[in-house]
């Protein structure tokens, strides 16, 4: 609908206020910025398909639309997807679309953009301040990288450090966080090891944290991953009290499965009393609980068994409780039976669907959504995200945070992560050096979506989210179940597996090639060449102090 | 609106209805300050922003007066989103959720409008509403 052909005296606008008001206009022009992509008048004159938009066809004729710049998901009958069809690659005018409702909903939703407008850039421009934002300082802390459970396919290994998180690392975290003067929130993920095995230094460590963030007025919040052994009700609550919002937890299958999947280091099983712990976290306190599943060959099939066990113990009627699937994969050397267990992508996303889909029915998850933000934009990808071992080693990646000769720095001199070689990849890694990430559809909600994949990964396993191996099955799948289209709709043949939607595919190359460029960038940053073999090797730390701690 | 009323039944069931109903729409530039507006406009959440338009933007900006000259009732589908009733109650406009039943227990539909072409007409009514906000509020041109 253009002026010319919209009539203003349908919808009034009633008499403004008499006096000119600075808010008010404010508000007005921000309102017309978000909206003019949407208002399609006389002067603009050319347009393209937005090239982040991914079409499903559905039976009938009828199309699913997508775009993953503004999560639009629009729904056109079979004569608006001819139109559509026919727009092509290539620019067009205004007048082409004669149909204005729909020249107009297209421009509404991005999936039409100016055909001056350089998207490309436009969300390099976007992932790269979010990534630079300084206001929110994310740490991951790991109190111990001690374990009480002996899981075959640990990416730290079987053979772990004992000790634990002193107070001189705790004192060191704080005076840290205490020099971060621009940060408007601070956000604790507490890791491991097993973080519990140190809680001490977590109620510690959360108590002066708090005060000095409330004291400042800086926003604080907290979560864990945790194998939930020592979760019962009293530690549950002592975390909540410290701000502990979320705890993620992993069980492998049903009890069979589970036990021989992630054992006591004693080879006892571990499941019944996590099921106990759980059930008592939700009943006693408003943490939310989130089960990871690790998938692999040997318990695909059981899954189905554990969402039943869920169900009967009513968990989501007890409290905040959700489910989701993930693949095992062997992503550091220390990954044990990781390498045996491993899918093929496109075999795991096959199964986990169907895992997925019955996930939703049974209130486990909420329906199939698009990321609100970069999937990828981790702790790694942030400049201002660290992980802090127990020894106070300072890491960028929860994966290198048990290997000390992948350090960036040390919480006792943060000045050390200058020009540190291991940091300065971590900083030169983007999404946009690689022509894979580059042209793909769901970048502007992926990121690039695990950076420690193209650094340090073997290239067999790759890093790209399930919204790519299942981009069509999403799509449809949020869409029938706001009701817009029946799943007998769907078309076999749209199955991202044959049509990949979502654009071409990463291998053992295009990783190789993207881990390259940051090495390459990286060593102009510290003026010395790194190479694969020292970074791997740990040789090629600049400066810093030498590490003889393992913790 | 023009657009919907001449595409017959594309858009909208009766459009003609939908038209009667949208005149009753007095948008008050204040409307351009409400912050939870703006945030559900990006929302992934389901359906929040028509949820919101429906029960809370739409009593604040529907003239009462107009709705009693509609019949006092409006029964207005969003297709693939929901059903709304809105009505007048103590001499307030408000907005239920479904469709009314007449006296046999059938439901009552005035129109049905897709989903697409509502957020289309609404982002329309308020860029039209910011626009005009800011040529009033300009500056009057001094005396040269």
């Amino acid at each position: 609908m253009n002026d010319q052909n919209f009539d203003t005296h349908a919808i009034g606008v009633a008499e403004p206020v008499a006096e000119t008001n600075p808010e008010l206009e404010k508000a007005a022009r921000q309102t017309l910025n978000r909206l003019s992509h949407g208002k399609v008048t006389h002067s603009a004159t050319e347009f393209v398909r937005s090239r982040y938009d991914i079409k499903v066809d559905v039976e009938g004729g009828s199309a699913l639309v997508f775009n993953s710049v503004t999560r639009s998901l629009i729904l056109l009958s079979s004569e608006e997807a001819a139109v559509y069809e026919q727009l092509g690659e290539t620019a067009f005018a205004a007048s082409q679309i004669a149909d204005h409702l729909l020249l107009q909903a297209l421009a509404a939703g991005g999936h039409i953009v100016g055909a001056g407008v350089n998207e490309l850039a436009s969300v390099k421009a976007d992932y790269e301040k979010r990534r630079g934002s300084k206001n929110t300082l994310v740490l991951t802390v790991a109190p111990t990288m001690s374990c009480n459970f002996a899981c075959g396919y640990c990416f730290q290994g079987l053979l772990k450090p004992t000790k634990k998180m002193g107070r001189d690392v705790q004192d060191a975290i704080l005076t840290f966080v205490k020099a971060q003067k621009d940060i408007t929130a601070l956000s604790v993920v507490w890791y491991g090891g097993e973080p519990l095995m140190g809680r001490d230094s977590i109620y510690r460590l959360s108590d002066r944290l708090i005060a000095w963030c409330d004291k400042n007025k800086i926003s604080y919040s907290a979560g864990m991953v945790s194998n939930a052994w020592f979760l019962d009700a009293e530690v549950a609550s002592q975390l909540y009290a410290r701000r502990c919002q979320w705890v993620q937890v992993t069980l492998d299958g049903d009890r069979d499965t589970h036990d021989k999947m992630r054992p006591l280091t004693s080879g006892k099983g571990t499941y019944d009393r996590i099921i106990k712990n759980i059930g008592d976290t939700l009943d006693n306190t408003p943490m939310s609980i989130s089960v990871r599943v690790n998938v692999g060959q040997s318990n695909v099939s059981r899954a189905n068994e554990l969402l039943d066990q869920f169900t009967k113990l009513e968990f989501t009627k007890r409290g905040k409780f959700y489910v989701y699937f993930s693949a095992i994969e062997a992503s550091t050397p220390e990954s044990g039976t990781a390498f045996d267990e491993k899918m093929a992508k496109i075999d795991f996303n096959k199964q986990v669907l169907d895992l997925e889909d019955r996930a939703r029915k049974l209130g486990f998850a909420g329906i199939q959504k698009a990321p609100s933000s970069y999937s990828g934009m981790c702790v790694a990808a942030s400049s201002n995200g660290l992980v802090i071992a127990g020894n106070g080693d300072l890491h960028k990646c929860w994966e290198t945070a048990h290997d000390p000769s992948k350090r960036v720095g040390t919480v006792f001199d943060p000045s050390t992560m200058e020009g540190n070689a291991n940091k300065a990849v971590w900083d030169e890694w983007t999404p946009f050096d690689n022509p894979i990430c580059s042209s793909c559809k769901i970048l502007p909600m992926c990121g690039g979506h695990c950076a420690q994949r193209f650094l340090y990964g073997d290239g067999t396993s790759l890093p790209c989210p399930s919204w790519k191996w299942n981009t069509a099955e999403y799509i449809f799948s949020r869409a029938s179940d706001l009701g817009v289209v029946k799943k007998e709709q769907w078309l076999p043949d749209q199955s991202t597996a044959i049509a990949k939607q979502s654009g071409e595919r990463h291998s053992p190359a295009s990783l190789a090639f993207s881990q390259a460029r940051a090495l390459e960038k990286a060593s102009v940053v510290v003026g010395k060449t790194i190479d694969k073999e020292a970074l791997f090797a740990g040789e090629v730390e600049a400066g810093g102090v030498e590490s003889d701690r393992n913790v | 609106m023009a657009q919907v009323r001449s595409a017959g039944s594309r858009y909208a069931s009766n459009p003609i209805a939908l038209a009667s109903f949208m005149a009753g729409l007095q948008l008050q530039p204040n409307l351009l300050l409400d912050e939870q507006l703006n945030r559900s406009v990006g929302a992934s959440g389901r359906n929040f922003f028509f949820s919101y338009v429906m029960h809370h933007v739409l009593p604040r900006v529907f003239s009462p007066s107009h709705l009693v000259g509609l019949g006092g009732r409006f029964a207005l589908g969003i297709e693939g989103v929901g059903a709304y009733t809105v009505t007048i109650l103590n001499r307030r406009v408000v907005t239920l959720a479904g469709f009314p039943l007449d006296m046999d227990g059938r439901t009552v539909t005035d129109t049905i409008v897709r989903a697409d072409a509502f957020l289309a007409l609404f982002n329309h009514a308020l860029s039209d509403l910011a626009e005009q906000t800011l040529l009033r509020n300009a500056p009057a041109p001094t005396a040269s």
